[in-house]
């Protein structure tokens, strides 16, 4: 049984966040929550975890379209990073463009494309597909 | 007075008399054939005497051409038999230097023996070779003259004007088609003349040639005897004595052969003429120089200027300055024999300043040496498609962009909308869960309806986005009857909940031509209509069946419910967020969407309807089994 304490939220819309943020805590899973507002300032932190050999986040849900560095160049940038773990990475965004769905497949880290809005329920479903197994 | 010589002295002083001229004398003893001849005799053919040596009358024999020797003989013959007073004939010698010398020998019998036969002659011989050359050099000409004549079709004829005695050469006859022994009278010959202008000039010109002595030289018709009618020269020259015309004479030559040539050619000049001065497009002949030699009307009309000064200009004078180089490269190609014609598009300069475009084919003429002689030009003017051209062009660019940037524009309100749609669907859930007391407002329901209906209404705009951008689908054979079980199955709530009847009379093998979920999207979305907009009065039906027309297979969908006012509606029908019912949920963009999808399916939608009787929608997809 996996198990979810560190979770990262990459994303740019606080409201968003916001919600993210009380659906998590419903869920018993907001202890260790940690947003970004881009992919680089997300970035940095992994490397820093990495540097200091401290735990990487078990979940990472990250938004595609965002200043700085967006979702496609953070999944980039993550995937060759040495990581000996293997976090959830979900694709958390309100792009429906098929090319975005077909794009997302190409990376194997990607665990989930999730389309916004983000309910309470689909969280926990997600959740129990993963901690569950 | 001096007494009167002897024979003897007689003849000694002729001979002396002889020897100072040219006059070669001889002697035949008719008995005996010796002969006697003078210095000047032996001379004519190139001897003396000396040479000659020993003379009999064999040595005239041995000089005379052969063919002469017996016309000679009958002549003497003749003045044996006291015929002829005088022995004369003319004969060949032989000249020592191998030519033929023509002689005119004379002679006569001065004594005869007892029983009164020819004893001593006596002759001359006169050199008439000089004489006999003109003779025949005369009978040449005269030959050659009867020829030319022939060959030239040239007759003579003449006139005697006291007995009015008409005489035309045999060609002359050809001419007129007449017989050789046909007599004549002048009236006759003028008759022949074709009636009209011919008859009038010859009679005018005739008369003032007796009259005033004119001479005349013109090209008339005649009519033949056997009714041609031909173009003849016709000469007339007057003889005139003490200021009196006693004869006219002349020459007929046929020339309808090089008059009909002659006609034919100024036939074919004028047609070539006119089919290149009236041509609507523009042609013209131009010197390799560039300098125009000729140019006809189309293409002063086309560039302003008058022939006058388009011939003081080269075609470069007004080209187009961009076009320039490309044309003179083309020409020079042209002058190296790389190629033979050319056609380009390029651009004029009208007078007024205006740019003529114009489709230019060139071809270059050789002389018959080979070496460059002109360029023939076409110049057809296509200003105003090219115009056209440039207009459709400008539209088909804003066009374009217009389009670019209305789908860039949906693409970010549907992306932006959406994400705001989320937030707002997002909060009320959490709502829902962190104040539960919140959901029993009368509020709480119609905003969650609201962020429900917004974010239907944005993915349908996304749809009709997607369907925009794709630019080319590939249609597959579909069999229809499943979609219309599909669609059912999927409003099976709705269609428990309002007690519709669908009756699925599409064919098992009925296959068209489309894209699976355009064909679900469409059924769905009529489906659906159907049954949202049902009439409360009676008991809800929908019959969905094929009909087929060429090539295309119809699906219709007829229901008995609302019907649609056609007249009030009909051209906003398949717009966008258009609604026409009062129904609450009305949704515009269904029918849109699904006009564009059957479009994109090259198919087509139309509707039917009758208010409260139903509505009928027809969709024309093309049949797979055509």
């Amino acid at each position: 049984m996996r198990k979810i304490e560190r979770v990262f939220i990459i994303d740019d819309d606080p409201i968003f966040v916001f919600g993210i943020q009380r659906f998590l805590k419903h869920a018993q899973l907001g202890d260790d929550f940690t947003h970004f507002e881009n992919g680089e300032k997300a970035l940095i932190a992994c490397q820093d975890l990495l540097r200091n050999d401290e735990k990487l986040p078990d979940l990472i849900m990250v938004d595609l379209n965002m200043p700085v560095m967006d979702g496609w160049q953070f999944l980039d940038a993550f995937s060759s990073l040495d990581i000996k773990t293997s976090p959830l990475v979900f694709i958390v965004s309100s792009s429906i463009d098929p090319i975005d769905l077909r794009k997302a497949k190409n990376y194997p880290l990607v665990r989930e494309f999730v389309v916004k809005p983000l309910t309470a329920l689909k969280l926990k479903e997600l959740v129990s597909t993963y901690q569950g197994a | 007075m001096h007494a009167r010589p002897s024979n003897l002295d007689i003849i000694t002083r002729y001979e002396l008399v002889l020897e100072g001229t040219d006059i070669g004398t001889w002697e035949w003893n008719i008995k005996t054939g010796e002969t006697i001849f003078n210095e000047r005799w032996a001379a004519m053919i190139g001897y003396t005497l000396e040479e000659l040596g020993k003379t009999d009358i064999e040595t005239w024999a041995n000089f005379v051409h052969p063919e002469d020797l017996e016309p000679s003989d009958k002549a003497l013959d003749l003045h044996f038999k006291g015929k002829v007073p005088y022995y004369e004939c003319e004969a060949r010698l032989k000249h020592k230097a191998g030519h033929w010398v023509w002689i005119l020998d004379k002679g006569k019998v001065v004594s005869r023996d007892a029983e009164g036969n020819p004893e001593w002659m006596m002759g001359s011989h006169i050199d008439i070779t000089d004489v006999k050359n003109k003779e025949r050099l005369l009978d040449r000409y005269a030959d050659l003259l009867d020829k030319s004549n022939t060959v030239a079709k040239i007759g003579t004829w003449e006139v005697d004007l006291e007995t009015l005695h008409t005489h035309w050469s045999s060609m002359t006859r050809q001419i007129h088609e007449v017989a050789e022994n046909d007599e004549f009278v002048l009236k006759n010959a003028i008759d022949f003349f074709k009636p009209g202008s011919s008859r009038e000039t010859i009679v005018r010109l005739f008369n003032e040639a007796v009259e005033q002595g004119k001479a005349y030289d013109e090209e008339l018709q005649i009519i033949t005897a056997k009714g041609t009618e031909k173009w003849v020269r016709a000469i007339g020259i007057p003889e005139m004595k003490n200021g009196e015309c006693k004869r006219v004479y002349g020459l007929f030559q046929d020339i309808n052969e090089k008059a009909e040539l002659h006609r034919q050619l100024v036939v074919r000049e004028k047609q070539f003429r006119n089919t290149f001065e009236f041509a609507p497009n523009g042609i013209a002949l131009v010197a390799i120089d560039g300098s125009w030699l000729n140019v006809n009307n189309s293409i002063c009309r086309m560039l302003g200027y008058s022939e006058e000064e388009l011939r003081r200009m080269t075609f470069t004078d007004i080209t187009h300055e961009d076009d320039v180089d490309r044309d003179w490269s083309l020409v020079n190609e042209l002058l190296k024999g790389t190629r033979t014609s050319y056609e380009m598009e390029k651009r004029y300069i009208h007078k007024n300043g205006a740019i003529i475009w114009a489709i230019l084919a060139v071809s270059l003429v050789r002389d018959e040496l080979g070496e460059p002689m002109h360029f023939v030009s076409q110049i057809n003017n296509i200003s105003e498609v090219k115009q056209a051209q440039i207009e459709i062009q400008n539209l088909l660019d804003v066009t374009r962009e217009q389009n670019d940037r209305l789908l860039n524009f949906a693409h970010i309100v549907s992306h932006n909308l959406r994400s705001h749609v989320g937030n707002f669907q997002m909060l009320l859930d959490l709502l829902q869960i962190e104040v539960p007391e919140s959901t029993e407002n009368d509020f709480f329901p119609l905003l969650k309806h609201s962020a429900e209906s917004l974010q239907e209404t944005i993915l349908h705009l996304n749809e009709v986005v997607a369907l925009n951008s794709e630019k080319i689908v590939t249609l597959v054979s579909l069999g229809l009857r499943g979609f219309a079980d599909k669609a059912s199955m999927n409003l099976q709530g709705e269609i428990l909940e309002s007690d519709v009847t669908i009756i699925n009379d599409i064919p098992a093998n009925a296959k068209i031509k489309g894209v699976a979920a355009y064909v679900d999207s469409v059924m769905l979305n009529l489906l659906s209509n159907a049954i949202k907009y049902r009439s409360p009065n009676r008991k809800p039906q929908i019959h969905l069946f094929v009909q087929k027309e060429g090539a295309e297979l119809v699906l219709c969908i007829k229901d008995n419910g609302l019907g649609i006012d056609l007249n009030r509606y009909a051209s906003k029908l398949f717009g966008m967020y258009k609604t026409f019912h009062g129904n609450k949920d009305a949704r515009g963009v269904g029918l849109f969407l699904s006009k564009n999808q059957m479009e994109a399916m090259k198919g087509r939608i139309e509707v039917e309807s009758v208010v409260n009787q139903g509505t009928t929608f027809k969709l024309y997809f093309i049949d797979a089994e055509n």
